[in-house]
C-alpha cells in the first residue's frame, strides 16, 4: 500500500515553516484578540453555556435539603436565587429547562430517597394538556445526560473548557458564526446583554435592551405546539404530577405548584384553549400540593412580563420576596 | 478522546514535547505505547484490556505459527486468532443484531420469544484494530512477513494512537519498520503535519459539524413526508459531512503520526471526482477497500474464476464491507448497492471499453457526477435511522413534486460547500494536497492557516465525535 504524504521529504511541502507558523498565529490571535473586543466593547461579556451539562453539574448539587426551582425559562427569569436563599435559609437550586415540562425532573426527586427539600414547580397548562402530549424531550433529554457515565474526556473537558468560557465573551453561544449569521438573515438587531446567563443557570433578562419588535421568529416546532389543540382527557397527567407531589410529601418534602406570571390577551392559549376551571384548577385540587397561581394574589399580579411570559431582570427580586411571603403563608396555613 | 477537542490540545502537547526530549528510542515508544493507552482509556477504562487480549493472542500465535512447520498446528493457531479476534468483534458488536434477527425469525415460524435485555456497550473503533491485527497475524500464516521481534514495537502497532480508533488501517509491513530506527519530525513535517492537523479539523469541525450536519440531521430526524428539495439537499449534505467528518480524521490522524515522525497510509484521495465505482473505491477509504482485496476479494478467487464468478466475489465482498461498518442491514444494502455498481460497471466496460466519449472533458465530468448522484443514493441508507426514514427519502429523491424547502438558508450554505468539495477535488483529482500546498509562497500560507485556525475558534458545536468511531 502506498506510505502517504510522506515516504520522503520530497512530497511535502518545502518553505519557511517557522515563519509560516509563527505569522499564522500571531495573525489568529491578534483577529480573535480585535473579534474579543469588539464583542466587550458591544457590551458582552463571558457566560457560560446553557446546556444539558450545566444542568447535569447543577444538579449534582441538590443536596438532601435543598430548595428545588424546576420548571421553564419563567422560573429561571423571575426568581432571584440569592433573595429566595437567604428567605428559607437554604440552597436554592436552579433546574429549569427552557420550553420544556418539568414532569419527569419532578418524577426523578420523587424518586431519590435522600431528598427531603422543598420543590417549587413552575407549571405552564399548554405544556402539559396539549393533545400532542406533555412537552417534556428536553427534561428527558437532561436527565439521559445525567445519568450518562461521564467519561474521562468528556470530565477532563469540561474542566478545560470553562475557563476559556469564562474568560472569552466570543465564546458565548450568542456569538457563535452560526447565530450571527442567522441574526443577519433574519434582520434581527442584536441586543448586547438582553440576556444574559451565570453558572447557577439563572437567566438575566434586560428589556429595555431588546426590542421585541424583532423578536425572533418562533421555530417550526414551536408554531406547531401553539397551533395544537387541548387535550380533552387530562388525568393522565394530572395522576403523574399527583404520584410524584405524594411521593416526595410523605417523605416530608413540602412541593409547591406555581404558575408564574404571564400577560394575559388572546395569544396566551389560556385564556382561550386552556380555560383555568377546566385544566389548572383540576391539576390544583388533585394534586395534594400547595398551588399559587399569579392571577389569585394582587402582590404577583402586579408585576409585568414585557414578553408576555417573563419578568425584566430589575423585577427579579422584588417578585421573589412577594413569592416568598406567600409560600411562606401557604406553608403555614398548610401545617395548621 | 476525540481530535477536535482541548483535552487532545493538552495531550498531543505533552505526548509531543516528550518524543522530541532527549530520551533513548526505546524511552519514546514506550511514550507513545503508554499515551496510546490512555487516549483510548479516556473513553472507557476497563475496554483497554480488549485491546491487551488482542495483543497478546495475537503476539503469541503469530510467534508459533512462524515458528511451526507443522500445517495443522499453523492452522490451528490462525483459527486462535481468527476466533478471538473476530469472536470480540461479534460479541460486542454483532451480538444484539444477531439476536434481534434470530427472535425475528423465530417470530415469522410462529414461536414468540422474548430475550433478556442486553445493553452491550461497543468499544470505539473495534473494528478497526481487529482488522489491523488481524492483517498481522495473516500476513505471517501466509509467510509475508516475518513475526515482529520486538513486543513492545508489537504492542505500539496494534495501539499507536492518531490512527487507533477511526484508521487509517496500517499494515504490519509499513508500521514496524518504522519502529525500528528512532524516528522525530523535521521542521519540514513538523510543519506540514500541523497543518494536516489544523486542515483535518477544519473538515470535521467547521464544514462537516458547523455547516452540513444539521441540515442532514434535519432532513433525516423528521424524514416523514419530506418533500424532493429537502431529500436532496440533507442527502447532498451527509454526502459532504461523511466525507469531512472521515477524511477529516484521517487528515488528523496522518498530521499527528508525521508530527511524531511517522508515516501512514493515505485514506482518501479526491473520492467524489472519481469516474465509476472501482476508482471510487481506489479512492474512498482506501485501507479498507484495499484490506477487503487482499484479505478477502482475493482469497474469495478475485478474478480468477470467470465472470460470474468476480461478480458473486465483488457482492460478497462489498455486503461484507457494508456489515463491517454497523450491525443493521441498512449497512448491508449499502454495501450491496455498491457493489451492483461494481459489477454493473463491469459489465459497462466490457462492452463499451473503448467508447472515444468518455475520453473527452465532457464525457469525463458527466461520468464523474453519475458517480456522485448514485453514490448519493446509497448514502441514505448509511444516513437514515431506519428503513422506513430511508425509503421516505429515496421516494422523495425520485418521486415527489419539487415543493417548498423547509431550510432555504441551508441551500446556499450547502450549495456552497458541496460546490468547492467537488470542484476542489475535481481539480485535484490527479494531483495532491502536498502538490498545491508547495506551489503557494509562505504569507499565503499564512493566511490560509489563519483563516483555518480563526474558524475552528470561532465555530461553536458540541464536539461530536467522528462518525467513524461507531465502526
Amino acid at each position: 500500500m502506498p506510505l502517504s504524504t510522506s515516504s520522503s521529504d520530497d512530497r511535502l511541502p518545502a518553505g519557511p515553516w517557522r515563519k509560516t507558523w509563527v505569522v499564522a498565529l500571531v495573525g489568529t490571535l491578534l483577529l480573535l484578540g480585535g473579534w474579543e473586543a469588539h464583542w466587550r466593547w458591544r457590551g458582552y461579556h463571558p457566560e457560560p453555556s446553557d446546556s444539558a451539562e450545566l444542568w447535569a453539574m447543577s444538579m449534582r448539587r441538590v443536596g438532601p435539603e435543598s430548595t428545588v426551582l424546576l420548571g421553564t425559562s419563567r422560573i429561571r427569569a423571575d426568581i432571584d436565587l440569592d433573595v429566595m436563599g437567604e428567605a428559607f435559609g437554604r440552597d436554592v437550586v436552579q433546574l429549569g429547562i427552557n420550553a420544556t415540562a418539568p414532569i419527569p425532573i419532578l418524577e426523578h426527586l420523587a424518586e431519590d430517597a435522600s431528598y427531603r427539600g422543598m420543590v417549587i414547580v413552575d407549571l405552564i397548562p399548554e405544556q402539559l394538556f396539549s393533545e400532542m402530549g406533555v412537552f417534556d424531550e428536553d427534561a428527558i433529554a437532561y436527565l439521559n445526560q445525567l445519568r450518562e457515565d461521564v467519561s474521562p474526556a468528556k470530565a477532563m473537558e469540561s474542566k478545560l473548557a470553562r475557563p476559556l468560557r469564562e474568560a472569552l465573551a466570543f465564546r458565548n453561544s450568542s456569538l457563535s458564526i452560526r447565530s450571527l449569521l442567522w441574526s443577519q438573515v433574519t434582520g434581527q438587531n442584536r441586543d448586547p446583554g438582553a440576556r444574559r446567563l451565570d453558572h447557577e443557570r439563572r437567566e438575566y433578562l434586560d428589556f429595555s435592551k431588546i426590542d421585541l419588535a424583532k423578536k425572533r421568529p418562533p421555530s417550526a416546532r414551536n408554531i406547531e405546539r401553539a397551533n395544537a389543540k387541548s387535550a380533552t382527557d387530562i388525568r393522565p397527567v394530572v395522576e403523574r404530577i399527583e404520584r410524584a407531589v405524594r411521593k416526595l410529601q410523605a417523605r416530608g418534602c413540602i412541593v409547591i405548584l406555581v404558575r408564574m406570571p404571564y400577560r394575559a390577551d388572546d395569544v396566551i392559549p389560556e385564556s382561550g384553549r386552556y380555560p383555568r376551571d377546566r385544566y389548572w384548577n383540576v391539576l390544583a385540587a388533585a394534586s395534594g400540593a400547595i398551588v399559587i397561581h399569579s392571577d389569585d394574589d394582587e402582590s404577583l399580579a402586579a408585576f409585568t412580563c414585557p414578553d408576555r411570559s417573563h419578568l425584566d431582570y430589575h423585577d427579579a427580586a422584588p417578585f421573589t420576596r412577594a413569592l416568598v411571603e406567600i409560600i411562606k403563608a401557604r406553608i403555614d396555613e398548610a401545617r395548621d | 478522546m476525540i481530535f477536535n477537542s482541548l483535552t487532545f490540545l493538552v495531550f498531543f502537547g505533552i505526548v509531543l514535547c516528550l518524543h522530541m526530549a532527549p530520551l533513548s528510542w526505546r524511552a519514546k515508544k514506550l511514550n507513545l505505547l503508554v499515551a496510546s493507552y490512555i487516549f483510548y482509556a479516556a473513553w472507557n477504562p476497563p475496554f483497554v484490556a480488549l485491546i491487551w487480549l488482542s495483543t497478546l493472542v495475537d503476539w503469541f500465535a503469530a510467534k508459533w505459527m512462524n515458528a511451526s512447520d507443522n500445517p495443522n498446528r499453523r492452522r490451528a493457531l490462525m483459527l486462535v486468532s481468527l476466533v478471538t479476534n473476530l469472536g470480540l468483534l461479534g460479541y460486542f458488536k454483532y451480538g444484539g443484531f444477531l439476536l434481534e434477527n434470530f427472535v425475528e425469525l423465530l417470530r415469522m415460524s410462529g414461536v414468540s420469544y422474548r430475550p433478556p435485555t442486553s445493553n452491550i456497550v461497543l468499544p470505539v473503533g473495534i473494528s478497526f484494530y481487529t482488522f489491523q491485527t488481524l492483517s498481522y497475524t495473516i500476513d505471517v500464516y501466509r509467510r509475508n512477513l516475518q513475526p515482529c521481534k520486538s513486543f513492545l514495537d508489537f504492542a505500539l502497532f496494534v495501539t499507536f494512537f492518531p490512527q487507533l480508533v477511526a484508521g487509517p488501517i496500517v499494515r504490519a509491513s509499513d508500521f514496524l519498520p518504522q519502529c525500528a530506527e528512532p524516528r522525530q519530525a523535521n521542521p519540514r513535517q513538523l510543519g506540514w503535519g500541523f497543518c494536516l492537523l489544523a486542515v483535518g479539523l477544519f473538515e470535521k469541525v467547521v464544514l462537516a459539524d458547523g455547516i452540513l450536519a444539521p441540515v442532514a440531521d434535519q432532513v433525516y430526524d423528521n424524514a416523514t413526508g419530506v418533500g424532493f428539495v429537502d431529500a436532496w439537499l440533507g442527502t447532498i449534505a451527509f454526502s459532504g459531512q461523511i466525507f469531512c467528518d472521515f477524511a477529516g480524521y484521517s487528515t488528523c490522524a496522518i498530521g499527528a503520526a508525521m508530527c511524531l515522525g511517522f508515516v501512514l497510509p493515505d485514506n482518501f484521495r479526491f473520492p467524489y471526482a472519481a469516474m465509476g465505482f472501482s476508482d471510487f473505491w481506489r479512492r474512498w477509504h482506501i485501507s479498507l477497500s484495499t484490506w477487503l482485496r487482499d484479505y478477502l476479494y482475493i482469497p474469495l478467487g478475485g478474478n480468477r474464476h470467470g465472470r460470474v464468478r468476480t461478480n458473486v466475489n465483488l457482492m460478497a465482498t462489498m455486503l461484507i464491507g457494508g456489515l463491517w461498518h454497523g450491525a443493521s442491514w441498512r449497512f448491508v444494502v449499502w454495501g450491496g448497492l455498491h457493489g451492483l455498481y461494481l459489477v454493473a460497471e463491469r459489465v459497462a466496460r466490457h462492452f463499451w471499453s473503448d467508447a472515444q466519449w468518455a475520453q473527452r472533458r465532457y464525457g469525463r465530468v458527466f461520468l464523474a457526477a453519475l458517480t456522485y448522484l448514485l453514490v448519493c443514493v446509497t448514502w441514505v441508507f448509511f444516513r437514515a435511522p431506519d428503513f422506513g426514514a430511508a425509503w421516505e427519502v429515496v421516494t422523495a429523491m425520485f418521486t415527489r413534486p419539487p415543493g417548498f424547502p423547509t431550510q432555504p438558508f441551508a441551500i446556499g450554505s450547502v450549495g456552497l460547500v458541496t460546490a468547492c468539495l467537488l470542484i476542489g477535488q475535481w481539480m485535484l483529482r490527479d494531483s495532491s494536497i502536498e502538490a498545491t500546498a508547495d506551489k503557494l509562497p509562505s504569507w499565503a500560507r499564512s493566511l490560509v492557516l489563519i483563516a483555518i485556525l480563526v474558524s475552528l475558534a470561532l465555530v461553536q458545536e458540541d464536539d461530536r465525535a467522528f462518525i467513524y468511531f461507531q465502526f
